[in-house]
């Protein structure tokens, strides 16, 4: 008789919501797939044409939603493909993170790097550290609150 | 600056400014008029292009029923081919020049007739202070011009009560009662450019500002000191999400608070745009995942939406406040987080119509992540 498969490690795994860039990051998560390098599955990816064309509502609702992280992910400084929606992107998170301090939500949750089209360890490297972040800051207490 | 002095009689700066303003109709200065005019109790907004149909104005009137910076980028977006004189308020051009940088209205062929404002009231408050005989709009000018706003144990708005500003920016005329003794005489300052025009209008050269300049100070410096604290109280108030979902608990969700806002132009907003209207599968699937969700949903993160769109512009008039049904300091809240990005910035909103919105330029060496 088979008995049904049960996780025996139920230690917290979170959850990232990454948003990447078509022509950089995107491409260098392909790369990492293709070149198999290993990194934790925590994140799903969501590709973007450009990070700087990320509405900041997008940024807040995983969070409010109970995502416990959100790496949001462009081309390096000059490298943009339309010019400069890399640093525009910057701001915008920077501001993202001023509000979400205010009612006390970690800005670790939100993260935001450059990594190029060549970068699929880079890519592997940042989603460990991640989830190695998000796994010492813990659950995140939204993904129970229903009044959001 | 050319500064002239407007005489004021019967007790009654309203007229007298409603003379004035009939009088740079009259002299071409300007081809219309934007202002203020009394109708049943309440001053409403108005387009007035007949002289004769100026009389019921005051733009002094402690009374602001919507930002008219709204109404003046309707007004200018597509080009105005006439000379338009509009009548505003401090929040109201600095609200305006928010507006210009965001497209969405227009300087040219308008000239800016600012005023000095001591605060609004909460429209119902100010109905009933006026019907009661207990507030004069005419004779508004000479009581405050000390500064004192209370009237019947009811005070200005307050968002208006921690407001650092008195006089408007970037006017080419300017109507000043505050610190004035407003029972005789106004002080209207001019543009140079403009000043030989305003000659026509007749009014002699303008007397002594030193009282003025002295309590206007005073009273900044009092509402900046009353800001910082306010906020600072309400940053507390509103420092985790706990609290905020509490304080937003009676968001009923209406959208006045965006319908009010000077800054929020979009014409349709995102949250009544299909992006928000999903199958009830999902609202199910949510419901499940929680237990239960409260509909509508998403009215947290409407206002940290919000937030973040017109964070960087807010010029704190308050009128997301007065808006809301529900009686949810809005505004506090709005001002909490827009001073967090401003700060960030560095930027103040409506100071210079050549500075930069923040999320429309960068640095290269700025922010983290640098590589």
């Amino acid at each position: 008789m088979s008995v049904p498969e049960q996780k025996m490690d139920s230690e917290f795994e979170p959850k990232i919501v990454g948003i990447f860039c078509n022509w950089c990051s995107y491409t260098g998560a392909d790369l990492a797939g293709t070149s198999r390098i290993q990194y934790p599955p925590n994140i799903r990816i969501v590709r973007v044409m450009c990070t700087g064309s990320v509405d900041p509502m997008y940024l807040v609702r995983p969070l409010l939603e109970g995502a416990d992280g959100v790496l949001v992910s462009g081309c390096h400084p000059g490298d943009c493909h339309y010019g400069t929606g890399n640093y525009k992107a910057r701001r915008k998170i920077a501001m993202v993170k001023e509000v979400l301090k205010q009612f006390g939500i970690e800005e670790d949750r939100l993260w935001f790097r450059f990594i190029s089209a060549s970068e699929g360890n880079k890519i592997g490297e940042t989603v460990s550290d991640m989830v190695k972040k998000l796994k010492e800051l813990g659950p995140n207490p939204l993904a129970k609150k229903w009044q959001t | 600056m050319k500064n002239y002095t407007l005489k004021v009689e019967n007790n009654n700066p309203a007229k007298s400014t409603a003379v004035f303003l009939k009088g740079l109709l009259e002299n071409k200065v300007i081809d219309a008029l934007f202002v203020q005019q009394t109708a049943n109790g309440v001053e409403v907004h108005t387009l007035v292009k007949d002289p004769e149909a100026v009389g019921d104005a005051n733009p002094l009137a402690p009374i602001s029923l919507q930002n008219a910076a709204r109404i003046v980028a309707d007004l200018t977006s597509r080009g105005l081919k006439e000379k338009v004189g509009v009548v505003l308020r401090s929040c109201e051009v600095r609200a305006l020049v928010e507006l210009v940088k965001l497209q969405q209205a227009k300087l040219d062929n308008l000239i800016i007739i600012g005023v000095d404002c001591l605060g609004t009231y909460d429209p119902a408050q100010y109905r009933e202070l006026v019907k009661a005989g207990k507030l004069k709009p005419q004779e508004w000018a000479v009581s405050a011009a000390g500064g004192q706003t209370e009237v019947d144990g009811v005070n200005v708005r307050r968002s208006c009560l921690i407001c650092d500003h008195i006089t408007a920016e970037h006017a080419q005329i300017h109507i000043g009662w505050v610190g004035m003794n407003a029972s005789s005489e106004l002080l209207v300052e001019v543009d140079d450019e403009l000043a030989g025009e305003i000659e026509k209008v007749g009014l002699p050269a303008g007397g002594d500002k030193t009282k003025r300049n002295e309590l206007i100070n005073n009273l900044l410096q009092s509402r900046a000191a009353e800001k910082e604290k306010t906020i600072a109280q309400y940053s507390e108030r509103f420092n985790s999400m706990d609290k905020l979902m509490e304080e937003l608990a009676a968001c009923l969700k209406c959208s006045n608070c965006r319908q009010a806002c000077p800054i929020c132009f979009c014409r349709e907003c995102v949250f009544l745009s299909p992006t928000f209207q999903h199958e009830a599968d999902k609202y199910l699937k949510w419901a499940e995942r929680k237990g239960r969700i409260e509909m509508p949903t998403d009215t947290v993160l409407f206002h940290l939406t919000r937030a973040n769109h017109m964070g960087e512009s807010c010029v704190g008039c308050g009128q997301c406040e007065s808006a809301c049904p529900s009686n949810i300091p809005v505004g506090m809240l709005f001002q909490v987080m827009s001073k967090r990005i401003q700060d960030l910035f560095e930027y103040v909103p409506g100071r210079d119509i050549e500075e930069p919105l923040p999320l429309t330029t960068y640095k290269e060496d700025e922010l983290e992540p640098r590589h």
